[in-house]
């Protein structure tokens, strides 16, 4: 039955022109990001590689702030409720707890696809023009130790430390995604959900930045990171499953 | 004119409007407690200038279309129009509709800077009114236009949320696009905060944007009016 409702929960809420949105802007953005790499490196004779600049793009502030994390919740919001909040697909499932999971299942794999679709796209036009290495470009370690980090923070290989850090965006995403469900939950309105997600993402991002422990750009500060996340995605899916269990379904909305 | 007030007056007491204003009311106290304790001189039109344009330009598209576009498909699904098309006609009911969504718009931006006008004001007089009036009047049709583009949205797609967060996701790609573009005479939140990008500010291509929007948004009111009432006549 689970896999039926599963699978059912994913036709249902594919939305192809919201897909086709984000992966244009994915291309646009990339291009725009790695062209400012390219200007960079004719002026400056900075070269890094494409594994670096795709890690640079993604923890962007900027990026993150007006396109990356909009888009993410402008592509989940309404997937999970469409409007219906439950009611008969709710008894189709069985039990709220069934039908919540397979809502979570279907949303923790949209995520997944938007963040390998994410970091493909950044590293394919990236490596168009610099070279993938599995070491530390000379160039990226000096522009770092210039702004402020330890040279100790590069004696992991590049693979442990980028990959740890795409771990903490992945996360990240989850949990802002997390947050929005739960508000959309409480609130049955998609809007709010956005609208508190968005603020929660940028401040969950700026407060770790800003912590010492988790703003290391090291393998440790990561993973930190990554635990920080993880304990408030827990959290949060925690106050969903008080919410489904508390909240009404409107039987007679849009059946 | 009896629908447009009762409807203006409903507006007013709705949930989202009244949730928009309290977010913008928030906004506003929150930038302009950085200013006053990021500051040890205060100068009124500094501090207004500086506490506008910290955290309001960012989500102003999303208070302007909350409080009330998307008011027409709730009562689709309810079945109200229904009543409230019995006293009215299509055209006169969405075009009306459109007003009051328009002015609910303006209002929710412009009340919080009403507010902070009246912040500022204790720091000290403004040394040119013209200046507080012109910026009142850009962010009122600036809510006017994004809350009238959430309103189209409602005619050409059925989810209630898509009008409401469509226009603020837009406007923030194209706030990051814009000046990779070359675009950035006409950066999207120089409408909201002209000194935004003050080595940008052009105050007749401000002054065109707006018009276009607002032209724009009311144009397209009238349109779908029209195409909506046909539409409804051919059922």
């Amino acid at each position: 039955m689970r896999v039926g409702i599963l699978k059912y929960q994913l036709s249902q809420s594919f939305n192809a022109i919201r897909w086709c949105l984000t992966f244009a802007i994915f291309a646009f953005v990339a291009v725009v990001s790695v062209s400012k790499y390219i200007s960079l490196s004719d002026a400056v004779a900075i070269n890094f590689s494409a594994f670096e600049i795709t890690y640079l793009i993604l923890n962007d502030t900027v990026g993150i702030t007006y396109i990356y994390l909009p888009t993410y919740l402008f592509l989940i919001c309404g997937i999970m409720f469409d409007d219906n909040f439950g009611s008969l697909e709710v008894l189709r499932s069985g039990s709220r707890r069934n039908w919540f999971i397979s809502k979570y299942i279907t949303f923790i794999f949209y995520t997944l696809l938007f963040f390998l679709g994410l970091f493909w796209m950044n590293f394919l036009i990236a490596y168009q023009v610099f070279p993938y290495v599995n070491k530390w470009s000379s160039d990226f370690i000096k522009v770092r130790v210039m702004m402020g980090q330890q040279v100790r923070d590069f004696t992991s290989s590049p693979l442990q430390v980028i990959g740890t850090s795409l771990g903490a965006t992945f996360l990240h995403y989850l949990c802002t995604g997390t947050v929005s469900l739960w508000v959309a939950m409480k609130t049955r309105e998609e809007a709010y959900g956005l609208l508190f997600s968005l603020i929660a993402g940028l401040g969950m991002h700026y407060l770790l930045s800003a912590i010492t422990w988790t703003a290391q750009m090291n393998r440790f500060g990561y993973l930190l990171r990554n635990s920080g996340y993880f304990v408030l995605t827990i959290f949060f899916l925690i106050l969903c499953n008080q919410v489904l269990h508390k909240k009404d379904f409107s039987i007679e909305r849009k059946i | 004119m009896r629908f447009l007030v009762v409807d203006f007056k409903r507006s007013l007491q709705e949930r989202n409007f009244i949730f928009s204003l309290v977010l913008g009311i928030l906004l506003i106290v929150v930038s302009f407690s950085y200013y006053f304790y990021g500051h040890t001189s205060y100068d009124s039109w500094q501090a207004f200038k500086i506490s506008q344009s910290y955290l309001l330009p960012f989500l102003a598209p999303l208070l302007a279309s909350l409080p009330y576009s998307n008011m027409n498909m709730l009562e689709k699904d309810y079945g109200y129009d229904t009543f409230l098309l019995n006293k009215a006609n299509t055209r006169s009911y969405v075009f009306r509709r459109g007003l009051v969504n328009a002015v609910a718009g303006g209002l929710v931006l412009l009340l919080p800077l009403l507010l902070l006008g009246g912040l500022c004001r204790l720091l000290g007089p403004y040394e040119e009114k013209i200046n507080l009036v012109q910026i009142f009047i850009l962010d009122f049709l600036f809510g006017v236009s994004f809350a009238s583009f959430a309103y189209i949205l409602t005619f050409v797609n059925t989810k209630r949320y898509i009008p409401l967060v469509a226009p603020e996701v837009m406007y923030l790609l194209m706030t990051y696009a814009f000046p990779y573009l070359g675009l950035e005479t006409y950066y999207p939140p120089l409408c909201f905060s002209p000194w935004l990008l003050e080595e940008n500010v052009n105050r007749i291509a401000i002054k065109e944007m707006i018009s276009v929007l607002v032209g724009v948004a009311m144009l397209s009111v009238l349109l779908v009016a029209i195409f909506e009432s046909l539409r409804r006549r051919r059922k």
